[in-house]
């Protein structure tokens, strides 16, 4: 009896330490780039035209991006992360990895900014970067989704323009983005290049002109012509570790919620 | 006991070896300092190899407030660095040994959690901002063979680096700007009345409360810059202040023309007790400052977006109170009377 209960002991350690077999897991990274029209961006610098004819140069884009996840055809999901910051003058905020399970994904998922029911002041981690992107409490609460900022060329010379998208007036703005790829892990590390291209913001279905805009943080109705320009500023590219050719090329398609009031929103200023 | 009991409890050892590395300390060994942080600040940065002891603490306090680190034994850290000034000085630039600084200093506190030190963030850490000065011709005009020297044949201060590093470790540039750095960390602030308002343990005044919404929302717009908690960003900004600005700021680390006049955001915790105000301490008064973001900036291409994007502010008087109300309640006089520094 001695014996049995030894074994029995070391079988069910032995079960409970091994668990399952890792092989099949797959590394998966996802890192976010980002381009205008092609060309890469470089830092302050009157470079780039978008479709209103605003030729303007970038001081900051830092952004948001939740629920990170994969998912197979049959609806299986394997979450990457609830929440990535992104700065895109910060190389060591490029990617983020996870280690999935193995299966056949077809779509990557992801929520640009953060579901309004989870957008409240001190939901996320109180990291610099994070508490740098608040959204103040008299103002809703919450983070911006995006601080995208620089100058242009004003009819009175260099003038400025903030793309500050968040949750205006405590609505909900953020919107959910389905990529297209085909990842079969089986114990293989993959890499998906999410490109954001920052004219897309600006272009359609409406044009989003500089010269009319001051900070529009309280304008609803810019948050969300951003919102809608949106569905088309994402793609996908995969590739795997062992081959560096980009195997594929996906079109967002975007899922705008169909109720964007937020419920938690709150007047009590953050106490 | 039983087979299987036995061989729990050798699985148990075996699975919990990883926590058992409690060596014995040596005896003497520095006491771990017991550093309490405000829960409503991010994770304090603290590098590895400099822990915070009591020992180290008390011994960088004595160095922080000895002028034996300059050259003629008359300027200490604390001369430009005044505790009841938070930790700033009082003039627009400080008188060292050898002269006038070009920029004002700047205050001392909850630096934990910054990443960067000077105006011009030139450096990475509190330990490599603190060879500076000492080396400085026109601050401390001292060089470190000569500090060394002096901290080596002193009668106290052997026993003290022994006490707070080990009798091995030698009294060196590296362990004085070590101690330098723990007891700096020490410096915390965040006992406002806007800390005590965010608790709900007071209420601010109808003037406190509306200079709260100006600061917080797009009419004045300060907090993208001094994002609370810590009421800084930690970053660079160009905010206007000269058509051609004379100090290259950032662009001196950085080599970019387009850096030129942008400097480190400051707190705006104890704002009250930091007059003057700038890099070059400029503005006397917060009045001054907040003249200078309603409609004295320069628009200039360095200048930063966050100011160039709007027109003019034109705060109206009651407004400009307002925000100063505001700003007022950042003040804690408990760390300017240095009650809780002296508390060991």
């Amino acid at each position: 009896m001695e014996y049995r209960s030894s074994v029995l002991l070391i079988v069910c350690i032995l079960f409970l330490a091994c668990g399952r077999s890792d092989d099949d897991l797959g590394e998966v990274t996802i890192n976010f780039n980002h381009t205008i029209d092609g060309a890469e961006l470089v830092r302050e610098e009157l470079l780039y035209t978008n479709a209103a004819g605003n030729v303007y140069s970038l001081s900051r884009l830092e952004y948001i991006i939740s629920d990170i996840a994969l998912e197979t055809v049959g609806g299986k999901r394997a979450h990457i992360s609830p929440f990535h910051y992104r700065n895109a003058f910060s190389d060591p905020t490029r990617n983020t990895t996870a280690r999935v399970a193995g299966g056949e994904y077809t779509r990557l998922l992801f929520t640009f900014g953060i579901d309004g029911t989870k957008n409240q002041t001190g939901s996320l981690p109180n990291l610099d970067h994070f508490n740098n992107m608040a959204w103040p409490t008299p103002m809703g609460g919450g983070y911006h989704y995006m601080r995208m900022e620089g100058l242009f060329q004003g009819a009175e010379g260099e003038a400025a323009f903030l793309t500050h998208t968040g949750p205006a007036g405590g609505d909900d703005y953020s919107f959910d983005v389905s990529l297209p790829l085909s990842l079969s892990i089986a114990g293989e590390s993959w890499e998906v290049e999410v490109i954001m291209n920052l004219n897309d913001w600006y272009d359609s279905p409406t044009i989003y002109d500089f010269n009319n805009r001051g900070g529009i943080m309280s304008n609803t109705e810019a948050q969300l012509m951003l919102q809608t320009n949106g569905a088309t500023v994402f793609s996908v590219a995969q590739t795997d570790r062992q081959n560096p050719n980009f195997l594929d090329h996906g079109v967002a398609k975007i899922h705008l919620r169909a109720d964007r009031r937020t419920e938690n929103h709150n007047r009590n200023w953050g106490r | 006991m039983n087979m299987a009991r036995r061989m729990l409890l050798v699985l148990i050892l075996v699975a919990c070896r990883g926590n058992t590395g409690l060596a014995p300390e040596p005896h003497g060994a520095p006491t771990p300092y017991q550093l309490a942080t405000p829960a409503a600040f991010p994770q304090p940065l603290i590098p590895p190899d400099n822990p915070l002891t009591v020992e180290g603490v008390k011994l960088g306090r004595r160095l922080f407030f000895d002028p034996i680190l300059s050259v003629d034994s008359t300027i200490a850290c604390s001369s430009c660095h005044q505790p009841d000034q938070a930790f700033s000085d009082p003039d627009p630039l400080s008188q060292g040994t050898g002269g006038i600084t070009s920029r004002n200093s700047m205050p001392l506190f909850n630096l934990l959690w910054s990443s960067a030190f000077f105006w011009d963030g030139r450096s990475p850490s509190l330990e490599d901002q603190a060879l500076h000065p000492v080396q400085n011709p026109i601050e401390m005009g001292e060089t470190w063979p000569n500090v060394t020297a002096k901290l080596t044949r002193h009668p106290d201060y052997p026993q003290l680096f022994a006490r707070a590093f080990g009798a091995v470790t030698p009294v060196d540039k590296t362990s004085i700007v070590r101690a330098i750095a723990q007891f700096e960390r020490t410096l915390i602030s965040a006992d406002a009345k806007y800390d005590r308002w965010l608790a709900g343990e007071v209420e601010f005044s109808p003037e406190e409360e509306t200079g709260f919404l100006l600061f917080h929302t797009e009419r004045a717009d300060c907090f993208h810059c001094h994002a609370a908690p810590l009421f800084t960003d930690d970053q660079f900004h160009n905010n206007g202040l000269d058509l051609a600005p004379p100090d290259s700021g950032l662009a001196a680390l950085s080599g970019r023309r387009l850096d030129r006049g942008k400097f480190k955001t400051p707190t705006l915790r104890n704002i009250e007790y930091t007059a003057p105000y700038m890099h070059d301490g400029r503005f006397p008064t917060l009045e001054d400052v907040i003249e200078h973001y309603d409609n004295g900036f320069h628009r200039i291409s360095l200048t930063d977006p966050l100011l160039l994007i709007r027109p003019n502010l034109d705060l109206n008087p009651a407004e400009k109170r307002a925000l100063i109300a505001f700003l007022k309640t950042l003040s804690d006089p408990q760390f300017r009377s240095g009650a809780n520094r002296l508390a060991f």
